[in-house]
């Protein structure tokens, strides 16, 4: 009897793996490091830059690529939150600009002072992203039209309320910390370093990045362990929504008005760099680190394009290229493509 | 019979659908530091025991007592909490996360660093490693998520997961379902040296001779009644086969 042969050696459970165990080639080895669709087409695209413009490497413009990846990276954060745990955010870019439009008829219409303004502005912010949240875990929408939706309506509160013109001016303090800089380096960009540190902390050594993650992977198993996902969903979108408007905050800071159109198109530039940067669209897996060079990669293309004077139209055309390179990765990374099955 | 003592044991459990009893005044008793084998065909109401027993499903009527005393199992959460741990058939793993991160999963080990709880990622893996090789299941590379893992290692970081945290009780439905023949010796090895660690154990299988390898007494369903209940002394392979299929009705 063949199983009674297993029992009485009762030799210890040494699974053989068919392909795990044999040596990796380098590029199978590449593909695994999560970061590597943003990493290598980044590279590429700072040498060719480079080569086609000598100014590139000027610290005024180093530092204003940094400036705008902030302005996608600090949303994109919260992103990878919500892709991470199967969701979908198409509302930051309304966000975003509700951001600005909230402080700008706070602080210039109604004179509120700009600490108070600050602090109100935030609070819509979390509360934008809650509404979102709710929708989707007490009313069941699927994330992708609860935000459609919000999509819309932050959109039309922003416009309906300023009939479309920017409100100006801000208040010089608070131009003044839009401008500020610590140690010579914008204080955005300081703020985006701190924010990627966090991100990166909460997501891999804390229960929430955790249960973030389980929840992406397999929400019911995820439940039966114990786990509040509805929670979890919750809490992503109240944190998305708070850091749209925290970038909508550094953006009218620096241009001493709210612009009404801030914003828009963001959306589907913050999925794109963290799809980019890696995050499965399966969800279950992603990195702050990824999303951080998705987005340099996103405004290092428009910049470099800018430079070369290449017609910003093309871009789009490259990102598409782009964008299906990197699923082709997460799909050849998840072995569903190319397996030896 | 050997009086052993009675870890657990559900007393007259009915359950009726509708008109339909699924389960009819059944008594089953799991003693201390055995292996029993709940068999029966399809429909024959294996599953609602085991549901009623982990706290998934109420019963109708009948009574449950844990080490002697009685309990009300309202959720699986109850059943925990009494050391009754249920591995089913879906294996409720999470794929994309690796092996010690499903096994601590909802139990994370953490420390206070500033107020912050920070997860202990190595000492995860050290206990969860360490778990697994006292079962016998070592695994080359375990770091891997388990997706990538073969169906035989997927059950058996499932039974870890729940073996690991419970050390009175552990119910496994169907734990060979769907494996090659190798894979199977594996689980069945398995659970032989969970019997050892001191686990009381629950099989549902539809397996004789998976049931007659590891299991110590076996208990027959049909269609919601009791068949029998034999020692795997007293029995035969042959006897289990003519209960479950009712040649034999006792």
């Amino acid at each position: 009897m063949a199983l009674g042969n297993f029992l009485q050696k009762g030799e210890a459970f040494m699974v053989e793996t068919d392909s795990g165990e044999k040596k990796k080639n380098i590029i199978v080895q590449l593909f695994e490091i999560r970061e590597i669709g943003a990493i290598l087409p980044l590279i590429i695209l700072v040498i060719i830059s480079s080569i086609i413009n000598s100014s590139f490497y000027s610290l005024d413009n180093i530092l204003n690529i940094l400036r705008s990846t902030a302005y996608l990276f600090i949303p994109a954060v919260g992103m990878t939150f919500v892709l991470c745990a199967s969701g979908i955010d198409l509302s930051v870019g309304s966000s975003m600009g509700l951001s600005g439009v909230m402080l700008g008829m706070l602080m210039v219409w109604f004179k509120v002072p700009v600490i108070p303004s600050v602090i109100i502005t935030l609070i819509v912010g979390a509360c934008a992203g809650a509404v979102n949240g709710l929708l989707i875990t007490t009313l069941k929408f699927p994330p992708f039209i609860a935000t459609l939706a919000t999509y819309y309506s932050y959109r039309g509160l922003v416009m309906g309320v300023t009939k479309g013109g920017p409100i100006s001016p801000m208040p010089e303090s608070f131009n003044r910390f839009g401008l500020a800089t610590i140690l010579g380096i914008p204080n955005i960009v300081v703020f985006m370093v701190f924010l990627l540190i966090v991100g990166e902390f909460v997501l891999t050594k804390t229960k929430y990045g955790r249960y973030v993650l389980a929840t992406g992977g397999n929400e019911e198993s995820a439940r039966l362990a114990g786990i509040n996902t509805s929670k979890i969903v919750f809490a992503n979108y109240v944190i998305v929504g708070f850091l749209s408007f925290v970038s909508g905050l550094f953006f009218s800071a620096r241009f001493t008005s709210a612009q009404p159109s801030l914003g828009t198109g963001y959306e589907l530039r913050i999925i794109t760099a963290c799809i980019i940067g890696g995050v499965s669209l399966f969800g279950g897996a992603g990195s702050m680190i990824g999303t951080f060079f998705g987005s340099l990669f996103m405004i290092v293309l428009e910049n470099g394009m800018t430079m070369a004077r290449i017609s910003g139209y093309w871009k789009q055309a490259i990102l598409g290229v782009i964008i299906v390179i990197a699923v082709i990765i997460d799909l050849i990374r998840k072995k569903e493509l190319f397996a030896k099955k | 019979m050997v009086e052993k003592e009675v870890i657990l044991e559900g007393r007259n459990i009915t359950k009726t659908y509708g008109g339909v009893h699924a389960l009819d005044g059944i008594t089953l008793t799991l003693h201390k530091n055995e292996v029993l084998a709940l068999l029966g065909d399809n429909g024959a109401g294996k599953s609602t025991m085991i549901k009623i027993l982990s706290g998934a499903i109420q019963p109708t009527s009948g009574e449950i007592f844990v080490e002697g005393k009685k309990v009300v199992l309202s959720s699986t959460r109850d059943a925990k909490a009494l050391g009754i741990e249920t591995v089913f058939q879906h294996l409720a793993l999470v794929d994309c996360l690796s092996i010690e991160k499903n096994i601590y999963l909802g139990k994370e080990i953490t420390k206070k660093i500033c107020g912050i709880e920070v997860l202990q990622n190595k000492a995860m893996k050290e206990g969860a490693l360490k778990f697994l090789s006292e079962v016998g299941f070592t695994i080359p590379n375990p770091n891997r998520p388990v997706e990538e893992l073969s169906g035989g290692q997927r059950h058996a970081v499932a039974i870890s997961k729940c073996a690991f945290w419970t050390e009175k009780i552990l119910i496994l439905d169907e734990p060979t379902a769907a494996l090659g023949v190798r894979e199977t010796g594996k689980i069945l090895n398995m659970i032989q040296e969970l019997k050892k660690k001191g686990l009381s154990i629950i099989l549902i299988t539809h397996n004789i001779e998976h049931a007659f390898l590891v299991a110590d007494r076996f208990f027959v369903l049909r269609a919601g009644q009791k068949v029998g209940e034999k020692l795997k002394e007293e029995t035969t392979a042959d006897e289990i086969v003519k209960m479950i299929t009712g040649a034999i009705y006792v």
